[in-house]
């Protein structure tokens, strides 16, 4: 349970009298779903029954798996399918306004899809962005456009663009910022080192604006490590000297904000001979954030 | 808002307790179909406030072995459907019972191969479901009936590792974002699996500790808020790869206490929410993960 707030004694027997009829309704309906799923009743019937029971709750997966056992044998049965399979998708787009995050509906939503002779993929990348409006951090919502895009075929470049979409409207969206890094992680090395320029003044401008925020941050420590990575120790050391100046900056602005201080600390640990800056900043960083005393810099 | 300086055990004892005859109300029929993994959560509860023997031990295993299916799973209640998820909670149940010799070993263990797929994924069921919370839940009891040999732990090793993002985190599927809990069931899959050296323990060290927060409780993703069960699930990651000392514990053992009810016992996600088991049965394991010698060990 989540985000239910405690109740009086009193609050509680109101809610014990209002919820009576509610309990005793869902239990006549979940009995009689189980006799008819016993009786094997794959019937539009019991499609119907069983909707109005996990309506009352999506998680009885157990359901679910009843529904598909109803629409396989109803597909067999029907020349159009297809029709069936978009009512199903109705269903369960409601299923899914209701509990945004029931693993259940949406693994559902991926089986009806499968069957399809023609899914509309494009009504799907549609439904997502909606839902990514009311709920930007959303990962069953992310994970399954990801699936529809690959099943589409849709470019890398038109996913880093919905990226830097979403990423403009809310400088902190993490799940953004995530998908960014899984796209440049397939492009070869050459290529993304030709972008990381770009990249990182992208990465910069968002955290000059929100500083406290994380998700830049953790986008700009893997920059750097991919840059490292598939470079030269002198290219390396370049690159690492320029990217004091804008953080300098931003610490003079933000004195007291952990997160350029933890990155200058990221930044140096990188280089040879710098262990009397980080030192300093450690001082500084423990002072400013009482809460983190360990640092991953200072096992090497 | 009340604060605690201590674990109020008999309250949690007492709430445990009560929770079976709690039909009255609409949340324990919402959860009527993973009755067999809040079994578990309450029995764990009480083992870690040492009070097993307050259970009707015999009750309990007849319940849960009527919860398996020919095929060898197990459903999350009677009547309910075999999934992964439940044959995890029951197996783990009936080992903390001691009543593995009641179980038909072999047919559990037919029934976990039979949900690996070739790249060394698992499904949860029957239908397909892929996630890597179902590699964890397959390992468990495999590891916990010494049966490992029955899948093919070299490739659900590897699928498991093509799951870690930038952040060295990991998430459901490849290319799925990280998230504490994920991490925790792909983490602790990798030490039944003998490959937690494949991780850069310091870069996912790193985004776990920041799971903290000011007030001391640990969200599970950036940017949410804190919640007592990630903290567990980042807890105990950060155990595996030796770095718990890297989150302030004396701050998060107040944020817990917190979230304790003072009047019907047990621990909500957050301080002044509704307490429920799962909450209660995680409070209880961060309290004696960080601080394995505090007040429950009386
Ligand atoms: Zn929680």
């Amino acid at each position: 349970m989540h985000s239910v707030r405690r109740r009086t004694a009193e609050e509680k027997e109101e809610k014990r009298i209002a919820e009576k009829a509610h309990i005793d309704k869902f239990c006549k309906l979940s009995e009689t779903v189980m006799a008819l799923r016993n009786n094997e009743e794959l019937t539009k019937e019991a499609l119907k029954t069983a909707g109005t029971l996990l309506e009352m709750n999506f998680e009885f997966y157990t359901v679910w798996n009843f529904r598909r056992e109803i629409i396989q044998r109803l597909s067999e049965e029907n020349s159009d399918s297809d029709a069936l399979y978009k009512e199903e998708l109705q269903f369960i787009q409601n299923a899914i306004m209701a509990n945004p995050k029931s693993y259940w509906a949406w693994f559902h939503r991926k089986w009806i899809i499968s069957r399809m002779s023609q899914p509309s993929y494009t009504k799907e990348i549609f439904l997502c962005n909606q839902l990514l409006e009311k709920d930007t951090r959303n990962f069953h919502c992310w994970g399954y456009r990801r699936w529809i895009c690959q099943k589409m075929g849709a470019g890398e470049q038109e996913i880093f663009d919905f990226t830097t979409k979403k990423i403009e409207h809310l400088f902190s969206n993490y799940s953004a910022w995530h998908e960014r890094s899984r796209i440049l992680s397939t492009y070869p090395a050459q290529q993304l080192k030709g972008l990381l320029q770009s990249e990182l003044e992208y990465v910069q401008n968002a955290f000059f604006t929100s500083p406290d925020d994380q998700s830049a941050w953790f986008y700009y420590r893997w920059l750097i490590a991919k840059f490292i990575e598939n470079s030269t120790e002198e290219e390396a050391s370049q690159l690492l000297e320029t990217q004091f100046e804008p953080l300098d900056q931003l610490i003079e602005v933000e004195p007291n904000s952990r997160w350029p201080l933890n990155t200058k600390l990221y930044l140096l640990s990188k280089m040879n001979g710098r262990g009397e800056e980080m030192k300093e900043i450690l001082v500084k960083l423990r002072e400013v954030d009482p809460t983190h005393q360990k640092y991953p810099e200072l096992n090497s | 808002m009340s604060h605690h300086e201590t674990l109020l055990v008999d309250l949690h004892k007492k709430h445990i307790r009560a929770l079976e005859n709690n039909t009255d109300s609409f949340e324990y029929w919402v959860i009527e179909h993973l009755r067999v993994s809040g079994v578990y959560w309450g029995v764990s509860a009480m083992v870690l406030m040492n009070a097993l023997q307050e259970m009707d031990r015999e009750k309990l295993i007849e319940y849960v072995l009527s919860c398996q299916h020919p095929s060898g799973g197990f459903g999350g209640n009677v009547n309910h459907d075999p999934h992964i998820l439940y044959t995890c909670s029951a197996v783990q149940l009936l080992a903390i019972l001691d009543a593995l010799d009641r179980l038909d070993v072999d047919k559990v263990v037919t029934f976990i191969s039979s949900l690996q797929l070739e790249d060394g994924s698992f499904k949860g069921d029957q239908w397909g479901e892929i996630d890597t919370r179902f590699s964890y839940c397959s390992l468990v009891p495999l590891a916990i009936l010494n049966r490992l040999d029955a899948v093919d732990t070299k490739k659900a090793k590897s699928y498991v590792l093509s799951c870690q993002n930038f952040d060295g985190g990991f998430g459901c599927v490849p290319g799925a974002e990280s998230h504490a809990g994920q991490i925790f069931t792909c983490v602790g899959a990798l030490a039944i699996l003998g490959g937690l050296d494949e991780i850069d323990a310091d870069v996912l060290g790193f985004w776990l500790c920041e799971r903290q927060l000011p007030e001391g409780g640990l969200n599970g993703r950036p940017e949410k808020l804190a919640d007592v069960c990630y903290s567990w699930w980042v807890v105990s990651s950060l155990a595996m790869l030796n770095r718990i000392d890297w989150i302030d514990g004396d701050k998060l053992k107040k944020y817990i206490l917190n979230c304790q009810d003072d009047e019907a016992g047990g621990i909500a996600d957050r301080p002044g929410d509704v307490a429920d088991v799962f909450h209660t049965f995680f409070g209880l394991c961060v309290n004696q993960q960080v601080f394995p010698s505090s007040d429950t060990q009386d």
